[in-house]
């Protein structure tokens, strides 16, 4: 008898041993993922919310809103808008811009290429970047002086400091350090290693008209390269600002000006530019847009990983609820006995509910421990340092710590609802109460549970197809083995360019060489409008500068007329841009929208905004910003050999060693001391990938943590049913059921939720699976098959978690079974 | 019907090896009622279980129904099993989750017998007059009600074989004589019974008495 019970004793213990630890197990991971997902979110949302003042800080950006046509937001703003609006709109208590820019700087007879921006003067007093050295208000006295990080002054100086060191700029421009930066956290909108106070170009010496100048002049009122802050004077709002801003152009942009541009902006000023003021901690995550500074993200993102977040919780606490749940019918006796002796139903339940908070933080012991594992991982993954400090992030800490007990007492709260109701006549029958309503519950908790984790596989299935979709598209040219080479500050004349070309193609380990203004994957614009005489339709498109053998070297298509020639004059602009009464190529999208045929686009004259051209071929579209980009591409194609910067080398693939020796020598020739800046085409149209990639590989790790707590749960509540059933199990074979016929009778207990699960699960992620998908302008179908494999995978791994308990229990002997009922 | 030969059943535990039954030969012919006594611990169940071929002898031969099954597969035990054998156990040993009707169901599924599967459930049932609780779980019902139930379950497939372990253990001196009842219509209608008792006046109602000491068959007695 003693010896029974003492078994009894020992089987409890490992039973309830395996339940403590699937709870505590799923728990923990779900936590420990909850905790990754929140420090990511926090660092996410606390973007330059570190800036002393960042709440009265603001950025302007411009939004330009063409008759007939989408608002263009221009990402940017005018150099010259910040001081304007500080002259002339009250409210505006500082004010700074920045423009992006790269040089070359040589140390001790070394060049090196650099990313650096041109600020405002008064920058470090409004953007309160932690300096170092050098006193905010100071730095920029004087015109020559220049301030740069930490990590730059070590590459350039070592352990030495560097004010009042000389750096010499492009070659020829000395300037004097006068401040040094603090590295710069994750954290902020802000990048660069150097600073350097801006200066207005000296007037064009070549223009003497006085139409020109005055151009000059305004022009930089519909030039939008800059990155503009102010300060708000206390009480000032946002959008008293942003109303006062399409006057302020309207002031300043000449009538001359206005003239120029009047196919496009033939409406008056203040109904064509609008502003948009956002607070400096939201640019991060609204501003669509950002020329050069650190890749934006998406609140949609931010938002979607904390739901992803809450339903791993979820799923880890309906585990807590389910196993408790199940257990409490187990520990009827004890209930009843308690009650018995006079406990009270409300101690009863503090009691259970203590238990589970108890064991919920046990799981968050695991959490933190699992949490500090993966940091290093986690912080190479997203590609910056992450570190959870419990002291200083306090906060994070308590909301963790809270959300722990949460999910302890909602987990707990049923169990002990269900426990503490028993009566104390449980404690005396021979069997347990009957469970029926809990195992209801029990199985549409894991309906829940595998509705989330299929809905959540269906999302990484559709995402990762999509991306697969998107890498597969034909991107109208050809990136392999192509090797570009940037032409930026190099210093050499449009011939000495052109002659650079015909060098390398002489080599022998390269196919193709061509010129451009931009390349293919290249950030920035060149906005223009397009309109066919006759037409008022007006499209935006990209304009893009090209020797005539770009379009062979990257193997893209002519569908009709001709490419443009060396030969002909009429094919060759000068200046900057598109000059009036020149030949263009179009692609296809741009002779379709301005409503040609490709045949019927050939000879028909287009406006554009500075000049009356001419279509003489049409292309086949090309996706330069991969097919990621929710725009259709259309791009406008001239040849301007002054406007070039960039060089595109298709090069042998069995020889890139070789053809890469070849332009690192031939530059050297050409480049008097400027450094190479070379790069393969292929990595940066898989960088356009990569966010989406990543984020593809963050959801999937979530996904595949969600399935296996569900799975967890899963496991638990099979070894309990399949205890229970053991009885049933053992009758059952004795009247001549075979071991099959039991399998079959456990698996289709688990089967059912499953397949509710999908019946749950579809609908949702259809629903939000289309509207993400729409988000991209070359999609996939939402194919059943997505469905089907989602739903099919957590049929099997269910199945798969069961077999082990259900194979278990049909192949014991049913008189064993039954011997110690 | 049935036949052993020097049947023996050892089992093995990691430091005893207990001998249950020892040279047990036997025949019952088809149609017979016995009653098999002993004290506790004497081998009753064990002989019970090999008789309906929920275990396997450790040596010695069995033949059930002309068919020689003291070393046959799992899976030929399990369909003569179905084909043949009815089983009454003392803790009656119905299934919670299930009504009376579907318990009494569990003895027909597994025969792939679907024909008149309904009407053959309740014509079990009120044959142990208890049909009016047909939608009722085992937990709402009486232990005699329950040990109906179980008398149902083991009638409704007509087996050739009745195998009852102790069936009215449990139960009172009524219900107990109710259930001896069916058994021996049973056995009259020409099913053979084999059935563990205690009661000397329930193993009255057999033709023949089996009894058992320490494994062996120490006498038989017929009536
Ligand atoms: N599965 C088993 N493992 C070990 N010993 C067993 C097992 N089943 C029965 N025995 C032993 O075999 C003997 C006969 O048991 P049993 O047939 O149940 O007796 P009865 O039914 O006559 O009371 C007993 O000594 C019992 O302890
Ligand atoms: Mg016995």
């Amino acid at each position: 008898m003693i010896k029974n019970y003492f078994f009894v004793a020992i089987r409890n213990f490992i039973r309830h041993k395996l339940y403590s630890f699937i709870a505590v197990a799923g728990l923990a991971f779900g936590l420990a993922c909850a905790i990754l997902i929140g420090l990511y979110v926090q660092e996410e949302l606390s973007f330059d919310a570190w800036l002393s003042d960042s709440q009265r800080i603001f950025r302007v950006d411009i939004v330009m809103h063409p008759q007939g046509l989408e608002p263009v937001n221009l990402g940017g703003s005018p150099i010259p808008l910040g001081e304007s609006m500080a002259a002339e709109l009250p409210g505006i208590a500082a004010q700074t811009h920045f423009t992006n820019q790269s040089y070359t700087v040589e140390v001790n007879h070394q060049r090196y290429w650099e990313w650096g921006v041109a600020v405002g003067h008064d920058f470090f007093n409004v953007i309160r970047l932690p300096l170092v050295e050098g006193d905010p208000a100071k730095v920029f006295e004087h015109p020559d002086a220049v301030v740069i990080t930490q990590a730059t002054a070590r590459k350039y100086f070592g352990d030495v400091s560097p004010i009042g060191k000389t750096l010499l700029f492009d070659g020829n421009k000395a300037r004097i350090v006068t401040g040094i930066v603090k590295d710069l956290p994750y954290n902020t909108q802000f990048s660069g290693n150097i600073f350097i106070p801006y200066q207005p170009p000296p007037p064009d010496a070549g223009s003497n008209m006085q139409v020109e100048r005055d151009f000059e002049r305004t022009s930089s009122w519909i030039r939008f390269p800059a990155s503009t802050y102010v300060r708000l004077a206390p009480g000032v709002s946002q959008s008293s600002i942003e109303a006062q801003i399409p006057q302020l152009f309207a002031r300043h942009i000449s009538t001359a000006t206005l003239a120029s541009v009047a196919s496009v902006v033939n409406r008056p000023i203040k109904d064509f530019i609008s502003a948009k003021v956002v607070p400096l901690r939201d640019v991060h995550l609204t501003a669509d847009y950002h020329h050069g500074m650190k890749p934006g993200n998406s609140l949609t993102t931010v938002y979607g990983l904390i739901a992803i977040a809450l339903l791993i919780l979820l799923i880890a606490g309906l585990n807590f609820t389910n196993l408790a749940t199940a257990r409490a019918f187990l520990r009827s006796r004890e209930v009843g006995l308690r009650k018995a002796v006079g406990a009270r139903r409300k101690q009863l339940v503090v009691q259970f509910l203590a238990e589970s908070v108890l064991t919920a933080t046990l799981a968050l012991v695991f959490a933190l421990a699992t949490v500090e594992l993966l940091l290093p991982a986690y912080g190479n993954f997203l590609g910056h340092e992450v570190v959870f400090d419990y002291v200083r992030n306090w906060r994070f800490s308590m909301i963790v710590v809270a959300g722990t007990v949460v999910v302890g007492l909602l987990g707990g709260i049923y169990p002990a609802l269900v426990l503490s109701g028993f009566s104390p006549a449980a404690a005396f029958r021979p069997t347990a109460v009957n469970p029926t309503r809990s195992a209801a519950l029990r199985t549409a908790l894991v309906v829940i549970q595998f509705a989330i984790s299929i809905g959540l596989g269906i999302a990484v299935i559709v995402m990762f197809a999509q991306i697969k979709y998107a890498r597969q598209i034909d991107l109208g040219f050809n990136h392999d083995n192509m090797v570009m080479l940037s032409l930026y500050k190099s210093g050499l004349t449009p011939s000495a360019q052109e002659s650079l070309m015909q060098t390398l193609s002489r080599s022998p380990d390269i196919t193709g060489v061509a010129l451009s203004s931009k390349a293919p994957a290249d950030e920035g614009d060149e906005l223009s409008f397009a309109r066919a005489l006759g037409n008022p339709q007006k499209l935006s498109v990209q304009t893009v500068s090209i020797s005539p053998g770009f379009a062979a070297v990257y193997g893209m298509k002519l569908i009709a007329g001709r490419m443009l020639s060396a030969d002909r004059i009429t094919d060759r602009n000068q200046g900057q841009g598109i000059e009036d009464g020149k030949n263009v190529v179009v692609d296809e999208s741009t002779a379709r929208d301005l409503g040609f045929t490709p045949q019927s686009a050939v000879g028909k004259t287009v406006e554009m905004v500075f000049a009356r051209v001419t279509i003489a071929g049409v292309v086949r579209n090309a996706h330069f910003q991969g097919a990621q980009a929710v725009a259709t591409p259309r791009t406008v194609y001239y040849y301007n050999p002054d406007h070039v910067n960039r060089i595109s080398i298709r090069v042998k693939g069995g020889s890139i060693p070789d053809a890469l020796a070849v332009i690192d020598n031939t530059w050297r020739r050409y480049a008097q001391g400027t450094p190479i800046q070379r790069w393969f085409l292929g990595d940066r149209i898989d960088q356009l990938y990569a966010n989406a990639e990543r984020q593809g590989i963050m959801l999937s790790a979530f996904v595949v943590i969600a399935v296996l707590i569900s799975c967890l749960g899963l496991f638990g509540l099979a070894a309990f049913t399949a205890e229970r059933r053991t009885k049933e199990i053992a009758i059952r074979k004795i009247f001549g059921a075979d071991s099959g016929e039991i399998i079959r009778l456990l698996l289709r207990q688990f089967t059912i939720p499953v397949l509710l699960a999908n019946l749950i699960a579809w609908p949702v992620a259809y629903f939000y699976l289309q509207r993400w998908l729409e988000g991209y302008a070359y999609r996939i179908d939402l194919s059943l098959i997505y469905f089907f494999a989602a739903g099919l995978s957590a049929l099997v791994i269910a199945w798969a978690t069961v077999i082990v308990h259900a194979l278990h229990v049909a192949r014991k002997k049913p008189v064993a079974a039954l011997r110690y009922e | 019907m049935l036949q052993l030969n020097n049947v023996c059943k050892n089992y093995r535990t990691t430091e005893v090896e207990t001998r249950a039954l020892a040279d047990i030969s036997f025949e019952i012919s088809a149609g017979e009622f016995v009653a098999i006594m002993g004290p506790s611990g004497c081998g009753k169940s064990t002989l019970l279980n090999i008789l309906g071929l929920l275990d396997q002898p450790s040596s010695g031969s069995y033949r059930l129904a002309g068919e020689e099954v003291a070393k046959a597969s799992e899976h030929k035990l399990t369909a003569i099993r179905r084909a043949l054998i009815g089983f009454v156990f003392q803790s009656f040993n119905l299934i919670d989750d299930l009504t009376v009707a579907e318990n009494v169901e569990v003895a027909l599924i597994y025969r792939k017998d679907k024909s008149r599967r309904k009407q053959r459930i309740a014509e079990a049932l009120e044959r142990v007059g208890i049909a009016h609780r047909a939608k009722h779980r085992p937990q709402q019902l009486s232990g005699g009600q329950q040990q109906r139930v179980a008398i149902a379950r083991a009638l409704v497939s007509n087996p050739k074989l009745i195998l009852a372990d102790e069936p009215t253990g449990n139960l009172d001196t009524a219900n107990g004589d109710a259930v001896m009842g069916y058994l021996t219509g049973a056995a009259k209608a020409g099913t053979t019974v084999i059935m563990v008792t205690h009661s000397l006046v329930h193993a009255a109602a057999a033709q023949r008495t089996i009894k058992l000491l320490d494994g062996h068959v120490v006498s038989e007695t017929k009536l």
